[in-house]
Formats: C-alpha cells, structure tokens, sequence
C-alpha cells in the first residue's frame, strides 16, 4: 500500500467527519466520559471532536494521528 | 559482589502521573524480586534527585511523570532534569522515561552527555482511560495495551535485554495490541488504536550507536528509508507551520 498525501485541510475534514460518525454512534452518556488523557488533559469524546472542529494545538495532533492511521501522509 | 542499582523517579499528583506511577510500581516490584537494590524516589524534588542520583550512581534510572522536549518534571511538576542543565547526571546510565516529548531534546542531550542510553517518546505519551476505573489504573482495560508496553520496556532492561532489544520489544507489544483492539467489538477501539499507533511510532530509543525508530511491520503504508522522519517530527513540523 502506498502513501496517500494530501493537504492538511482535506486530512482534517476527513478526520473530523469519521470522528463525528464515531462519536454520534456513541451511547449519549459515553459521549462525555473521560477517555483519552493528553498532558495533562482530560478528554471525552466530544471534546477529541471539538479540538478538530475549533483546530487548536491538540485538534492538529489528533488529525495528524488519525490520518497517519488511515493510511496517508499530509503536506502543508 | 554488590547488587546493581536501579533508581526509579516517580511522581503522582493528577490523573496522568497517578497511572503511570500506579503501573510503574508493577516495575518497581519486579526489580526487587530480581534482586536489584532498588531506590524508589516518590515525588521527588530537582535537590533530592540531583542528590541521589550523584552519591548512588544506579546504572538503570527509570522514571515517569510530565515532560516537555527538554525537562522532566518530578513533585508537583517541580523540574528535576533538564537538557544542559543537570542532564551530565545521567552519564554512564541508561535512562527510560514515560512522559512526553523527553526523547526530542533531554534525551540527545544527555547521551551527548555520556548517558549510555535514553529510552523516550518524542512527542505526547497519550493514553486512553475508562473512567470506571479511574480508582484502579492498572485494571483498566482501556489503559492496559499502553502501560503494559511501557512497562516491557522496563521489564526488559532489568531482564538485562540490551536497548535496541528492550525498544523492539514494545514495538512488537504494541503491535500485537493493536491487533487485539482491531478485533475487539467496543466502540472505542478505534481510537484506541489511534493512539496506540501514536505512542509507538514516537517511542525512540537513543544511544551513542544510533536512534532506534525503526518503522514498525504493520504500518499501513510502506516508507522508504529516505523519507522516514520521526512521527513526533513531523508532528513538530507540521504543527509549527500550520
């Protein structure tokens, strides 16, 4: 399989679009629990999908994490 | 003949540093049934460290609490290691440390410095927790895959595994929880293995031979030895420029 490169806004709609269809599969109260700990941050899932929607430092991460995952490389 | 030294710096005062210290301890326990002497700093301060590190002079320093590229943070985030600052401390040691972002500029530096070796993630350590376990971090299953494998690494180096063998190690643990989270039901999996792919691809060991970041088996892509550049760097990179 080789890499899929693409621009960082386009890796960030395609993350931000999985990471809602995650999150809306979600029972309503697991969408609020503390699940993934960043620093010294504590995140829901809601929260994972509101760092990419509002693109801060820890938005840019995840998107970089996931799109790795997914198979492509990003450029800028 | 006189045990060998193990010193293992440890701090928990939030929720992250209270899991990491909480599966450090399994470490910990281990050490002292191979028979190593064993310190065991607690939320120690930069004087109590710096001062037992000088007069006990362990080959092994083990330790988890908060990072940044080029400090390590012991009792209530209280700097006790920093790049070109103390780090010469760690000459002749061989350093593992879980926290974030340590192996970018603290761990060359003390290698530069005559550390034998540094054992470290070149960007966030991140983990996953289920928050009905929050009173009990080492039964939670959310929070097994990625302490389990930190705890390899240690594991391994009291096992006297070498440092490219003991990082190969959490690699293949990584690999094979990635696996398990791949065949696992639960909703959160998938984000699970995002992170697990994370914190193995940033996970670098340094030493005076060369960087060990070799590119993982299971990678879903293939990358040629001459575009490979570090996750956390091109994290770094990406993130600076954005």
């Amino acid at each position: 399989m080789s890499i899929r490169v693409i621009p960082y806004e386009e890796a960030r709609k395609i993350v931000l679009e999985n990471l809602r269809k995650w999150r809306d599969l979600l029972p309503r109260e697991q969408r609020t629990m503390p699940f993934i700990i960043w620093k010294e941050h504590v995140l829901s899932p809601n929260d994972l999908v509101r760092e990419v929607e509002l693109n801060t430092e820890l938005g840019k991460l995840i998107v970089i994490a996931e799109i790795r995952k997914l198979g492509y490389e990003m450029v800028t | 003949m006189y045990p060998t030294k193990i010193c293992f710096v440890r701090s928990a005062y939030d929720l992250p540093t209270t899991y990491a210290n909480a599966w450090l301890a399994q470490v910990i326990t281990y050490a002292k049934t191979k028979g190593y002497y064993v310190i065991d700093l607690e939320n120690p301060t930069k004087e109590e460290f710096e001062e037992t590190i000088q007069s006990q002079q362990p080959l092994l320093v083990i330790g988890s609490g908060h990072g940044e590229s080029d400090v390590f943070a012991g009792k209530e985030r209280e700097i006790i290691l920093k790049k070109c600052t103390n780090d010469h401390l760690l000459a002749t040691k061989i350093c593992y440390l879980i926290a974030c972002n340590t192996a970018l500029e603290l761990g060359p530096s003390a290698v530069n410095k005559g550390a034998l070796a540094y054992i470290g993630w070149q960007e966030d350590f991140v983990f996953a927790i289920n928050a009905q376990y929050i009173e009990r971090p080492t039964e939670d299953p959310y929070a097994y895959a990625f302490f389990d494998t930190a705890n390899k690494i240690g594991y391994a180096l009291l096992e006297g595994k070498t440092v490219k063998e003991s990082y190969e190690l959490a690699i293949q643990n990584f690999n094979k929880w990635i696996k398990y989270w791949r065949g696992v039901g639960d909703p959160m999996a998938q984000q699970i293995i995002t992170w697990l792919y994370w914190d193995r691809d940033n996970l670098i060991a340094i030493t005076k031979e060369g960087l060990y970041t070799i590119p993982a088996p299971e990678m879903p892509y293939n990358l040629t030895p001459l575009i490979i550049m570090p996750a956390g760097l091109l994290a770094v990179h990406l993130i600076k420029k954005l």
